[in-house]
This record gives structure tokens, C-alpha cells and sequence, in this order.
């Protein structure tokens, strides 16, 4: 083959001399119109245009990669054993969970700095002994986030809306709007293998029943490293505090967690997580410890 | 664009300072950890290794590329290099490419492929064959049509320097070399320069992406489902209807003693107050 022939006897001097000729800085064209890419060099790289989509008129269409990009579609499932389903006491009552999830989502830029993601799920959790605590619901998220720059934290607002009902009884268990903001940031090091990151969010809750409104305070922090080009694990810690505002009740969450995430396929992912709750409520009952141990699938499109 | 017609003394100087960028480049490139080998973590249809132009093969996952052996993807083919310090390069269709140990050179004859360079790993070149420009941490693309002759360096993050003009090509622009010599310089729209490539073989860079695509997120999805779990088993409302009346703690001027019951003032709450479950 003729190609990686020249390739690799090319001169470097002739290299460096049409490196010289195209790039006197004299001559450097600034103008909005992008030469015709390719239809492969599209698919490999993207189009190359414009941000404001001004081009030549010969720019092919995007790929559809690009418009698919921006949706995504989860399926997902995850068994879970806890060692207090009740969420009552500590470790009193252990448990099977099973907490099928279909997720659809969509993800945009908005300019240069802002992004929105709008993602909607449906889900349940059905319990091997404790059938009473099952339930399915409905939820959404709506979250606008600026990033000044790719290193700089993140702020964002978002609003969630959810709704609960028991397999049991098919009542309403229950239902708000969550209102947040928050702020958030990672910190790449190890050649980009290791991320470290942390977050704050306050929310407000308007629910239905009105004892659930309530404000919440949620710190979390973590490490996740990624052990193979398909493995990735990370071990994190989480404090909430939740104030109830219709009721005297006050609850702090410690929480402290791994897991491990493995990319069978491009669209496959398998999960295994574990942790360590412990939450202090003023309400005696609402107090608890548990540990949970869950592995999933989640198929993502 | 560029003139045919410049001096021959203003050449000359043109050159020296270029072969002094280039050696400077080279000098700096050289303290950091050369690339020497790289080892091909994926492939996709008929990729072909050749250790030279005689020598030649199809690669294997896990073979290690040494300097001056070269990768060649054919039509729907790709394939991915992982360095020693963490540097990655997907390459797309159609491809030739090779690298330099010393000079940390990455060279793309022909083709597209997308690079991630680590900060703090020494930096290197990318090579066309008219484009030469010094990298520290990087994510770009870069792209040779040698149908259109068209050349593309495309800077998704930090930002590149052409050498030997010094010209740097920042965050969010591409510099390309046009059929006719001339170069455009230009800010591209993000959102459309996703190809294949950035999510062939998982998120790219590692963990920019990941953290959202993967379920990692700063917003651990482990600390949600527990909360989750909370609103419908734990929370007021829920305890409302899975049991009796649980027993509130103190009222607000005696938290300090919690978890003791304390009976209901006489005058009781107000209303909105009361325990509702």
C-alpha cells in the first residue's frame, strides 16, 4: 500500500514545510462557512459547523447520532436485599426488594454555558415478605444547569414531581412537587481515571399529604475510579437533613455506600451496590439503621 | 489565504523559528513520559497492524503498537489505543495512524480519530500532513479528507498551539486547512461534533461523561433510590397508612430531648399541627 509507504518516509522536513506554507499567520481566513465534511468523517467526528448552523448550504445532514444523542431510554431492574424494609428500628425487619424502573429522558445544550435535561420514570418496588410496602409511581425531572467551564462547579435548578401509590390498596400514598437547587463538583485526577467530586442540594417539598411537606439539606461526597475501560467503581458518603414543616419531625441521614458499575455493551450495564444507612428521627419510629446490598441490569438506548 | 508568493529570506527566518518551536516542543515533550507503546483495547470490522510497510496483519485486541508501526481501519472499521499515561485515541474509518515515542507525536495520515490527552502527562503533537500543533491536556478531533484535501483539528477541550505560527485554537474552535491552501479558523457547534466515535467503546474522555451516562452522578442514583424508599415506607404520609399513630418527638423548645414522648399540652397544638397519622 502506497499510503503508509509515504507515511512512513515521509520526510519530516517536507512536513514541516507544508505546515510552514499553510500556516503563515498572515493569511489565516476567518469566515463562518465550513468546507463540506464527508458523510464517514461525520459519522466518526460529528459535524463540524458553525454554532449559530450558518453554513455553506453544503453541509451535509447531521448524523442521526446527534439527534438520537440528545434522548435516551433506561430499562432497568434491581434486586435488593435490606435488612430493614420497615425502615423502622435497626435491622429488624430483612427483605427482598425487587425495583423494576423505564426511564425516558431528554438532554439538551441551551447556549454555551446552560444545559437542560427533562427525564421522566416510571417505577415500582415489589417486597418479598412485606407486600403491604409495595408500591408503583411516576416521577419527573426537569433540571437546568449552568457550568461557567468544563472545571468549574456546577449550579442547577430543577423541579420534581412525584407521585406514589401502594400495590396493596391502590391508594395514593403520596404525592409533591419538589423544588431544588444545588451545586456540584468533580475533580478528574489520575490520568482522568479517578474522579472525586462533591454536592450540596436544598429542596422543598409541597406535597400531598400535607405532613410530608418539608425542606431538605443533602451533602454528598465521593471517589469513583475507573479500574478497566469497562469497569467503574466509586464509594461515596451522603448527609440529609430533612425537616418536616407541617409536622415536629426532624430526620438526619447518614449514609455510606459503594458500587460497581460494569459496561457489558455499549447499551448493557450491570450494577452492584451496598450501603450503610443511618437515620435519626425526633419520631421515634421514623428512626432506623439498615444495610442493603442490590445488583441491576439497566439497558440504555 | 496563504500567499505562494512570500520572500525566500522571510522563509528562511519562517523556518528557523519554526525548527526552534519544534525543538522546544520536542525538548518539553521529551521530559514527559515518551510513547513508546500503546496498546489496542478495541476493535470493530477489518483493522489492519503493520509493523512495517512489508510486515503486515490483522490486529488483535491486546496487541502493542510501537513507534513508527501503524493502524490502518478500513471502510466501517474503528479501533482504540490506550497509552501508558492514560492518553486514549479512537481511530474512525479509513484510517492511517502512527506515533512517535520521543516527540510524543500522535500522526494521522488519513482518516479521523478523536484523542484525550491527561493534564499533567507532557503534552505532545498532533501531526497531519500540513498541520503540526503542541498539545498539553486535550480532547480534540482531528480529521484528514485527502479526497476533498481537507485537513481538521477540532478542540473539544483546553486548547492547541499551530505550530510554527503560534497561533492557538481554543476551547470550542477548529482550525481547518481548505482544498486551497487557505486556513479557516472558527468557533463549531458542540452539539453536532458528537460522531460515533465519543461514545464507541464507553463515555470519552473518561468520567467527563461517565458520571451522567453511566449512573455515576454527583447525585449518587443509590442515595436516591433510598430516598425513594423513604417517601413511600418512612415518611408521614406513609406511615399514615401502613400502621398506627406514630409518636411525635418533643415539640421544638425540647429537641434537645428527643426520643423522649412527651404527652400533648393541654391547650394542645394548633390544628395543622396535630399528628395527622
Amino acid at each position: 500500500m502506497k499510503i503508509p509507504t509515504l507515511f512512513l518516509t515521509l520526510p519530516a522536513l517536507a512536513a514541516l514545510s507544508l505546515s510552514l506554507r499553510a500556516q503563515d499567520a498572515k493569511n489565516y481566513a476567518y469566515h463562518s462557512s465550513a468546507s463540506r465534511q464527508s458523510q464517514q468523517e461525520i459519522e466518526d467526528i460529528g459535524e463540524i459547523v458553525p454554532p449559530d448552523n450558518e453554513s455553506d448550504g453544503k453541509s451535509a445532514a447531521p448524523p442521526p447520532a446527534a439527534i438520537k444523542s440528545k434522548f435516551r431510554f433506561n430499562v432497568g431492574t434491581r434486586e435488593e436485599f435490606t435488612s430493614n424494609a420497615k425502615l423502622s428500628g435497626d435491622h429488624s425487619s430483612g427483605d427482598l426488594l425487587s425495583l423494576p424502573t423505564i426511564e425516558g429522558g431528554y438532554h439538551t445544550p441551551l447556549g454555551k454555558y446552560f444545559t437542560f435535561d427533562l427525564a421522566a420514570k416510571v417505577e415500582s418496588a415489589l417486597y418479598a415478605d412485606n407486600n403491604d410496602r409495595g408500591f408503583f409511581g411516576y416521577s419527573a425531572d426537569a433540571t437546568l444547569d449552568y457550568r461557567p467551564a468544563p472545571n468549574l462547579p456546577r449550579i442547577y435548578i430543577s423541579a420534581e414531581p412525584y407521585r406514589y401509590d401502594s400495590f396493596d390498596t391502590g391508594d395514593r400514598v403520596t404525592q409533591a412537587v419538589g423544588t431544588l437547587a444545588g451545586t456540584d463538583w468533580g475533580f478528574a485526577f489520575n490520568g482522568g481515571r479517578s474522579l472525586a467530586y462533591t454536592g450540596y442540594t436544598y429542596g422543598h417539598y409541597f406535597a400531598d399529604p400535607s405532613v410530608d411537606n418539608r425542606n431538605s439539606h443533602r451533602v454528598v461526597a465521593g471517589v469513583a475510579h475507573q479500574f478497566a475501560q469497562n469497569l467503574t467503581g466509586q464509594l461515596y458518603y451522603s448527609w440529609q437533613l430533612t425537616d418536616f414543616t407541617d409536622v415536629t419531625r426532624h430526620d438526619t441521614r447518614n449514609m455510606v455506600g459503594v458500587n460497581l458499575i460494569y459496561q457489558f455493551t455499549e447499551h448493557l450495564f450491570g450494577n452492584f451496590a451496598s450501603a450503610f444507612i443511618d437515620s435519626d428521627s425526633n419520631v421515634e419510629r421514623a428512626s432506623y439503621q439498615s444495610v442493603t446490598a442490590a445488583v441491576g441490569l439497566t439497558l440504555q438506548f | 489565504m496563504f500567499r505562494n508568493g512570500s520572500t525566500n529570506s522571510s522563509t528562511r527566518l519562517v523556518t528557523l523559528v519554526a525548527s526552534a518551536l519544534l525543538g522546544l516542543a520536542g525538548a518539553l515533550a521529551g521530559a514527559a513520559v515518551p510513547f513508546t507503546e500503546a496498546t489496542v483495547t478495541r476493535l470493530q470490522n477489518k483493522v489492519t497492524y503493520g509493523v512495517n510497510v512489508q510486515q503486515r496483519r490483522p490486529a488483535a485486541v491486546q496487541d502493542i503498537i510501537r513507534e513508527r508501526n501503524f493502524l490502518l481501519t478500513e471502510i466501517d472499521a474503528r479501533a482504540e489505543l490506550k497509552y501508558p499515561d492514560g492518553t486514549i485515541v479512537r481511530l474512525g474509518q479509513n484510517t492511517i495512524f502512527s506515533f512517535q515515542a520521543e516527540t510524543r507525536t500522535l500522526e494521522l495520515k488519513q482518516g479521523a480519530l478523536i484523542f484525550y490527552v491527561p493534564d499533567g502527562k507532557g503534552g505532545g503533537l498532533i501531526k497531519t500532513p500540513s498541520l503540526t500543533a503542541a498539545i498539553t491536556g486535550t480532547v480534540a478531533a482531528v480529521a484528514v479528507d485527502l479526497a476533498k484535501k481537507t485537513e481538521t483539528i477540532v478542540m473539544h477541550e483546553h486548547s492547541v498551539t499551530l505550530l510554527p505560527s503560534g497561533q492557538v485554537i481554543g476551547e470550542g474552535k477548529f482550525v481547518r486547512k481548505n482544498a486551497n491552501g487557505s486556513l479557516t479558523v472558527d468557533s463549531f457547534n458542540r452539539e453536532k461534533a458528537r460522531g460515533g466515535l465519543f461514545s464507541w467503546n464507553g463515555a470519552f474522555p473518561p468520567f467527563r461523561e461517565a458520571i451522567t451516562t453511566a449512573g455515576l452522578a454527583v447525585n449518587v442514583s443509590d442515595v436516591n433510590q433510598q430516598e425513594i424508599l423513604e417517601r413511600t415506607v418512612n415518611h408521614p404520609g406513609a406511615l399514615g397508612m401502613l400502621g398506627p399513630n406514630p409518636q411525635f418527638g418533643p415539640p421544638p423548645a425540647d429537641r434537645t430531648n428527643n426520643r423522649v414522648i412527651v404527652p400533648a399540652p393541654v391547650n394542645g397544638p394548633p390544628e395543622r399541627l396535630r399528628p395527622l397519622y
